[in-house]
């Protein structure tokens, strides 16, 4: 049989690339998390993870410290993005880049020079390990809070500002009936964005708390350090599952609500 | 002072910080149930004009009034009055129900507030002062208006404040609108716009003409007093702009209310209007039914801007006695004698005929339109545009008359001298008058420049164009031209002999008019004869260019 190329068969490469490094992975972590080290079947790892207060802790703990993360972030960076949108108080894109430069840096050397500079302030992680921790993270992941929600609000219709002010909407209305809600998918994608690496971040935890502070990223980093492949492949698990949960939630906001493209940055 | 005016503006002026003038002295009163429409080229004034009846802009200097009350300076929110947006302006988060409803769930009803005894109860109205206060803040900041005007109306405004500081008055509770109230007037909105089926839909998913009619239901629900539509047909294709503008003249017929509508199609607004204000450089050029100002059009500009005309220098010669294009016309109107002034001959009123007749041509280009065949022919050196429904070749002499009635006498205005029939030559000068005048092509295109091979290059150096040959009216101030004494010099641009000279209070107004007829008007401290042969310049920058066409036309 002669070979014709089929449009289809550019795909081939990418399905490689998701069975290699996406699906076995996940089929090692689900094997690993069910059975023992002998490799047999059992639900150990599960009844542990539930029943050891530690680790339930830990992810309390990592649940609090994301959802902290993400509001404070959310309220930081609202009405810079607002104003750096405003072409009444930002002309150009460099206060922008300002911005988001940070993010360009790798982030090992940014979180290095974080401690340095806090422990120079006072709050060195030792003494003020929470502190240290929230202010880094804040700082990491402002960046991921502004672009999302600037492009959203640059969209924005000056005129539907207008038109909203037309129809009877003082300034606070303006803002609580047009603009608020038709930047909610910005705001959506800019959550989406901190919530979960904060629930998995690892480096900026160890290194402004000095191991202080143990977040489920670094628990779980720890376990397969120490050759716990079954109990952390479990853990890995948990962390899947909770994505999965976030992102259907968040998906049925964005459905509801036009403005797809931004929450999909 | 007239009952029936729902809105008068009168002297309003628009200066923005950077000292343009968007609007200069519009004076203008509308009656209640009136369909008005604002007409002119982009950037004449008219959307600031709208702006400022819709309170998103402040006036400079003047004052609007409606009903009889100045709501100068009165926020958009507090007036009676809604506007629908170029591009709509809906909320792409609300359905077409919640978008419809937006502004009635925002309507607070006031109700007087009253004792057990049934009297009402009285209190300082702290909003109200509140309101004047701003109000007081925002004229202290103007800068326009003169110290006196200033001083008179802040004292009003302080008079007012201290009034409702020292006196109780009703005070009122103010309730929302019901569900239910809600729902019959969203509904009947619905229905005025034809939509009913459509409620719950999604803006997103409506076409263009569906999310125009959402937005005029968003805004008649209100009830306005006047609803504002600023270009509102502008995104709409050919066909169903015409429905709309159907539509829309209908709607107002149903409703009763005035419409201030803004555009600058001319077809538009001739189709739809009780009454156009023609503008031009936020200044009113005409304002009449679209009949007279089709009929009778105030200046040349108008003329040009309304339905396709043809417009001569002519010169009166007797009583009711017109000269141009080389013939002596009957016409109607009287001015005296030699009088310069511009005439206008609509297309369809230049009869083609094969028996002798006043002045003859030959047919340069034919285009057919449908109805009938547009043609333009030369007669000498000037293009005739006629309008017939016989087919004729081109190339065909043909003889022409233009009937008494066809030809409409306009004064010629001194304001400023405009050459409408000026090109520009490939050493990217304009051409008036046979004669080259530098001049500055890049204000055609804002932030342009010009290359070394002397094409025009657009700011983002995304466009080249090459304006050899292109038409366009030129422009001159009249105080902007200078005398050169000495005609045989470099400097002097064009030589003519002054054929007429005013002493207007402290300066004189020459006409002076070149041996191809042309006049150039302007106005000088010195005194010359009459007949005097004299040499005048131009500085490049004192030249006004306008493109007849789009520059894109020109793009290479």
């Amino acid at each position: 049989m002669k070979f014709r190329f089929q449009r289809k068969y550019l795909c081939i490469p990418y399905f490689l690339f998701l069975i290699l490094f996406v699906i076995i992975p996940i089929f090692f972590i689900i094997y690993y998390a069910f059975t023992d080290s002998n490799g047999n079947f059992t639900f150990d790892a599960f009844v542990t993870f539930f029943t050891t207060t530690n680790k339930i802790n830990v992810l309390v703990q990592s649940l609090l410290f994301s959802t902290l993360n993400t509001i404070v972030c959310l309220i930081i960076g609202y009405p810079i993005s607002y104003l750096l949108s405003n072409p009444k108080f930002n002309k150009n894109y460099v206060l922008v880049l300002l911005f988001v430069m940070p993010m360009w840096i790798n982030f090992v050397l940014r979180t290095g020079a974080t401690r340095d500079v806090l422990t120079w302030l006072g709050i060195n992680g030792g003494s003020h390990p929470y502190i240290a921790t929230m202010i880094g993270l804040v700082y990491n992941y402002l960046p991921f809070v502004i672009l999302p929600l600037y492009t959203t609000m640059l969209k924005l219709d000056k005129s539907q500002i207008e038109a909203a002010i037309d129809l009877g909407c003082n300034r606070v209305q303006v803002f609580t009936k047009s603009i608020f809600p038709q930047s909610v998918p910005g705001i959506i994608s800019a959550a989406q964005m901190v919530f979960m690496p904060t629930m998995s971040s690892y480096v900026i935890p160890e290194t402004l708390s000095e191991g202080k502070i143990v977040l489920f990223g670094n628990s779980i980093y720890l376990g397969f350090a120490n050759n716990q492949w079954n109990s952390s492949g479990f853990m890995a698990i948990v962390m899947l599952v909770i994505i999965a949960i976030s992102m259907l939630v968040t998906r049925n906001f964005t459905e509801k609500d036009e403005g797809k493209e931004a929450a999909t940055w | 002072m007239q009952d029936n005016y729902i809105i008068e503006l009168k002297n309003v002026s628009k200066i923005y910080d950077d000292e343009t003038t968007a609007v200069d002295n519009f004076n203008l009163y509308v009656r209640k149930g009136e369909f008005i429409t604002f007409l002119g080229p982009s950037g004449c004034g008219k959307s600031t004009t709208l702006r400022m009846i819709a309170g998103f802009e402040f006036p400079s200097k003047g004052s609007i009034l409606l009903n009889g009350k100045d709501i100068s300076n009165v926020p958009p929110n507090k007036r009676p009055i809604n506007m629908v947006f170029q591009r709509y302006a809906l909320f792409p988060h609300l359905d077409v129900y919640d978008n419809i409803a937006f502004g009635l769930r925002l309507k607070r009803l006031p109700q007087l507030k009253k004792d057990k005894e049934g009297n009402p109860i009285l209190k300082i109205d702290k909003k109200k002062i509140r309101e004047l206060k701003s109000e007081y803040h925002l004229i202290s900041k103007k800068k326009h208006i003169s110290e006196e005007e200033k001083k008179a109306k802040l004292d009003a405004l302080q008079e007012q404040i201290d009034y409702y500081k020292a006196t109780p008055v009703n005070s009122y509770s103010y309730a929302k609108l019901t569900d239910k109230e809600i729902d019959t007037k969203v509904a009947r909105a619905l229905k005025i716009v034809d939509l009913e089926a459509l409620e719950d839909r999604n803006i997103a998913t409506l076409s263009g003409g569906q999310q125009q009619r959402v937005a005029i239901a968003r805004a008649i629900v209100n009830e306005p007093e006047i609803l504002l539509l600023d270009e509102p047909l502008g995104a709409l294709d050919l066909k169903m702009r015409k429905d709309m503008q159907i539509e829309l003249k209908e709607m107002h017929e149903k409703l009763g209310i005035t419409f201030i509508y803004v555009t600058h199609d001319q077809e538009e607004a001739l189709t739809m209007s009780d009454t156009i204000v023609v503008m031009k450089d936020g200044v009113i050029q005409q304002i009449g039914t679209p009949k007279a100002i089709y009929d009778e059009p105030k200046n040349a500009f108008v003329a040009d801007f309304i339905g396709e005309s043809n417009i001569y220098n002519g010169t009166i010669i007797g009583t009711k006695k017109v000269r141009f294009l080389d013939h002596n016309f009957d016409c109607l109107d009287d001015f005296p004698l030699n009088e310069k002034i511009d005439v206008v001959v609509r297309p369809e009123d230049v009869n083609i005929t094969n028996e002798p007749g006043m002045i003859s041509g030959v047919i340069d280009n034919k285009i057919f339109k449908g109805v009938n065949y547009q043609y333009t022919i030369m007669v000498g050196k000037n293009e005739l545009l006629v309008k017939s429904i016989y087919d004729y070749e081109v190339g065909t002499k043909v003889n022409l008359n233009i009937t008494p009635n066809g030809i409409h006498i306009m004064k010629k205005d001194y304001t400023v001298n405009t050459y409408t029939d000026s090109w520009i030559n490939k050493n990217n000068q304009v051409m008036i008058d046979e004669s080259p005048f530098d001049c500055d092509i890049t204000q055609l295109l804002p932030g342009s420049f010009i290359d070394e091979e002397g094409y025009l290059v657009s700011k983002d150096k995304a466009h080249k164009y090459d304006l050899n040959d292109a038409d366009v009216v030129a422009e001159i101030a009249l105080d902007k031209i200078d005398v050169v004494d000495d005609i045989s010099s470099d400097e002097c641009q064009v030589v003519g002999q002054i054929v007429d000279s005013i002493y207007i209070g402290d300066h004189y107004r020459y006409i002076v008019r070149t041996e191809n007829e042309e006049d150039f008007v302007f106005t000088s401290q010195y005194s010359y004869n009459l007949n005097d042969t004299i040499g005048l310049k131009v500085n490049a920058k004192d030249i006004k260019l306008r493109l007849k066409k789009e520059v894109s036309n020109y793009e290479i």
